[in-house]
C-alpha cells in the first residue's frame, strides 16, 4: 500500500492542470471550419476593400462541411472559402498541400509585363554582373544602369548599390526592374531606399486589426523614409522602377514608398497588392493558416491593397518583344536620358 | 531602468555594509527542472507539452529589529521546448519561456521555538514576462505576454529533527494584470520573410484579470553548517491570462527543485 502512495501522489500532481485547462478541441471538420471562419471574421484586415460578405460565405461553405467529410475535401472547402478573399497573403497549409489565391495567381501570369528571355538575352546578356541579390549591366553604352531584382528575399544592401553605382561612372540614371518580384523581406525595402535618401518624408501609415468588428483597427502609425548612411553618397540621379501585377507584397510596399520620391518614376502596370502583414495560427485539426492582419494606407489615405498604380502606365508590347526589345525598359531608359 | 538597478544595487550594498537593521541575508541559488504544459489560443487551440528548466535565485532578508518578518527578492529565467501534445497532428513545436521577478514579504503566523510546526503567511508582487517563438509557424513568430501578479502565500514547516525539515507552500493570486503587445509575426511557409518593423510593439492590449495564478510545493530541507541549507522539492504552478481580449494563455509547470541557501 505504501508503495502506491508516492506514484498516486505524483499522478495527481501531474494531472492538476487538467482541472483548469480546457480540453483540446476534437479537431472535427465542422469544428475546424467554424474555428477558421471565426478567426478570419475577427482578425482579417481587408473586408472593406475585398468587398466580401463573410456571413454569406459562412452560409455557402458551412453547408459543404460535415463531420464525415474526407480530409482532402475539407481542405478543398476551406481553401475555396479563403479564396473568396482574393488575397495572396491568405493560405491554408495542410499536411500535404498548400492553398493559394487563384485571383492573385492568375493576375500574376495573365498580366505579366516581362519576357524573361528578352531581358536575359538582350539586356542583362551573358556578361551581366551579380552583386548580392542584384543582377545588373549597363545599357545604352553604360549611360543607364539596368538592375534586375527578382525577389526581396535576395540580399540587398547599400554597399551593393554603391558598388553598382561606382561600376558605371558614366551612368545618368538607374532602372530597377521589380516585375514579377513576389516580395520577401521588407527590411530590404529600407536598405534600398537608403540609397535614395529623402528624410522626413511620410511614406505610408499602417495599423493592426485590433478588435472583433471588421472596422476595428489600432491607431495609425506613420512610417517615414529611412535616413541615409553617411558613408555612402546618395544617388540623386533619376530612377525608374518597373512593376507589374506580379510585383507583390514587399514589392508593393516599395512601389508605394516610391510614390513619395520625386526622383523615382514607377513604370508599368499596377502591382499585385499585398500591403497587409500576414499572420498565422493553427487549426484544431493541426493545419495552419495565415491571412493579413494589418493594413497600409498611402499618405493621402488610400488603401492600395489591391495594387499600387504606377506613375506611368505602360504594357509590354508584343511587337517590340518580337524584335527582341522590351519596350518598358526602353521607355525607362528614355525617361532617364531626357 | 539602469538607474533603478543602480539604486537597488547601491541600497543592497549599503544595507550589507552598514547594516543598520542588523540584517541577515541569505542567498538561495536554485534550479527547477521539469515539464510544462501551455496553450496560447491566440495562435493554436492545441495543448503543447515539453521539458523545461528554470534556474533562479532568492535573496532573503531578516532582521531582529523586525521580528517575525521575512523579505525576499527573487528572479528566474525559464526555458522550455514544447511540442504538440496530441499526435498525429502536424509536428508543431515552440520554444517558450519566461523571466520572473518577485518581491515578497512574509510574517510568521505561528512561530514557537519549542514547537515542531511553523506557519507563515505573506504577500508578493511579481512580474512574469512570457515569450514564445514558433519557428514552424509562418517561418517564425513571436508572441509576448506580460503578467503582474498579486499573490497571497501560506507556508508550513515541520521539523523532523535538528537537521531535517519538511515544508509545504501555497500561493494564490486573486488579482493580476495581463498585457500583450500586438501580433509580431513574420511571413509565411516559404523561405522568405516579411518585416515586422511596424507591427512589433505597436498595439497594446492589457486587462485586469481575476484569479489567475495558483502554485503549490512540497519538499524537504537539510540544514547545513553555518546556517546554510539544502532543499529538495516538487512544485506545481498554473497561470492563466483568463479570457483577456482575443486570446487566452494558460501555462502549467511541474518542477523538481534543488536549492542551496547560503547565509551571507
Amino acid at each position: 500500500m505504501k508503495k502506491l502512495i508516492l506514484p498516486t501522489l505524483l499522478l495527481l500532481c501531474v494531472s492538476c492542470e487538467k482541472i483548469f485547462m480546457e480540453p483540446d478541441p476534437a479537431g472535427s471538420p465542422t469544428e475546424t471550419f467554424e474555428y477558421l471562419w471565426e478567426k478570419v471574421d475577427r482578425q482579417y484586415a481587408f473586408f472593406d476593400v475585398k468587398d466580401v460578405n463573410w456571413d454569406s460565405i459562412h452560409t455557402i461553405y458551412s453547408a459543404r462541411v460535415s463531420d464525415d467529410i474526407s480530409s482532402d475535401s475539407l481542405f478543398s472547402v476551406l481553401a475555396s472559402m479563403l479564396n473568396s478573399l482574393n488575397d495572396g497573403h491568405v493560405n491554408l497549409i495542410g499536411r500535404y498541400d498548400v492553398s493559394r489565391s487563384e485571383h492573385i495567381f492568375n493576375l500574376m501570369y495573365e498580366r505579366r509585363q516581362i519576357d524573361i528571355n528578352i531581358v536575359a538575352l538582350n539586356y542583362l546578356t551573358s556578361g551581366y554582373h551579380s552583386t548580392g541579390g542584384f543582377q545588373h549591366n549597363g545599357i545604352r553604352n553604360d549611360s543607364v544602369i539596368y538592375i534586375r531584382y527578382g525577389s526581396f528575399s535576395n540580399s540587398a544592401s547599400l554597399a551593393y548599390l554603391n558598388y553598382i553605382r561606382n561600376h558605371y561612372p558614366k551612368a545618368q540614371g538607374l532602372i530597377l526592374d521589380l516585375r514579377q518580384n513576389g516580395g520577401g523581406n521588407v527590411d530590404n525595402v529600407w536598405e534600398i531606399l537608403k540609397f535614395f535618401p529623402r528624410p522626413e518624408t511620410l511614406l505610408y501609415r499602417t495599423q493592426i486589426k485590433s478588435g472583433p468588428n471588421h472596422n476595428e483597427f489600432s491607431p495609425l502609425e506613420e512610417v517615414y523614409a529611412p535616413r541615409s548612411d553617411d558613408r555612402v553618397k546618395p544617388f540623386l540621379k533619376p530612377v525608374v522602377v518597373l512593376q507589374d501585377r506580379g510585383s507583390y507584397s514587399a514589392t508593393s510596399f516599395f512601389s508605394l514608398c516610391c510614390l513619395s520620391y520625386p526622383t523615382i518614376t514607377t513604370l508599368g502596370d499596377t502591382t499585385g497588392g499585398g500591403l497587409g502583414l500576414p499572420n498565422g495560427g493553427q487549426l484544431p485539426n493541426g493545419w495552419y493558416y495565415r491571412f493579413s492582419i494589418t493594413r497600409t494606407l498611402s499618405p493621402d489615405g488610400k488603401n492600395y491593397e489591391n495594387g499600387v498604380p504606377p506613375k506611368e502606365y505602360l504594357a509590354l508590347d508584343p511587337a517590340a518583344t518580337a524584335l527582341g526589345k522590351d519596350n518598358i525598359i526602353e521607355r525607362a531608359a528614355d525617361i532617364i536620358m531626357q | 531602468m539602469n538607474k533603478f538597478l543602480l539604486l537597488l544595487l547601491t541600497s543592497f550594498l549599503f544595507l550589507l555594509n552598514f547594516n543598520p537593521l542588523q540584517a541577515q541575508w541569505t542567498l538561495g541559488i536554485r534550479s527547477n527542472i521539469g515539464y510544462g504544459v501551455c496553450r496560447d489560443n491566440g495562435l493554436s487551440p492545441i495543448t503543447f507539452k515539453g521539458a523545461r528548466i528554470e534556474p533562479g535565485f532568492d535573496l532573503e532578508f531578516t532582521s531582529p529589529k523586525l521580528p517575525h518578518w521575512h523579505f525576499s527578492a527573487s528572479g528566474s529565467i525559464d526555458i522550455g521546448y514544447y511540442e504538440d501534445a496530441t499526435p498525429p497532428r502536424l509536428n508543431f513545436s515552440t520554444i517558450a519561456g519566461f523571466g520572473l521577478f518577485c518581491l515578497e514579504a512574509k510574517r510568521d503566523i505561528r512561530y514557537d521555538s519549542l514547537s515542531r510546526w511553523h506557519f507563515c503567511g505573506g504577500a508578493s508582487i511579481s512580474n512574469l514576462l512570457w515569450l514564445s517563438n514558433n519557428p514552424k509557424l509562418n517561418n517564425a513568430s513571436l508572441t509576448l505576454s506580460d503578467f503582474v501578479l498579486l499573490d497571497a502565500s501560506l507556508e508550513a514547516r515541520f521539523s523532523l529533527s535538528r537537521r531535517w525539515e519538511l515544508w509545504s507552500l501555497g500561493k494564490f493570486a486573486p488579482l493580476g494584470t495581463a498585457f500583450r503587445p500586438g501580433f509580431s509575426q513574420i511571413d509565411n511557409y516559404t523561405s522568405d520573410s516579411e518585416g515586422t518593423t511596424n507591427t512589433y510593439f505597436s498595439t497594446y492590449d492589457w486587462h485586469i484579470i481575476g484569479p489567475c495564478h495558483i502554485a503549490t510545493g512540497i519538499g524537504a530541507s537539510f540544514k547545513l553548517n553555518g546556517g546554510n541549507r539544502l532543499s529538495l522539492g516538487y512544485g506545481w504552478d498554473y497561470l492563466t491570462s483568463r479570457k483577456a481580449g482575443p486570446y487566452k494563455l494558460q501555462i502549467a509547470s511541474h518542477s523538481f527543485l534543488l536549492q542551496l541557501d547560503v547565509r551571507l
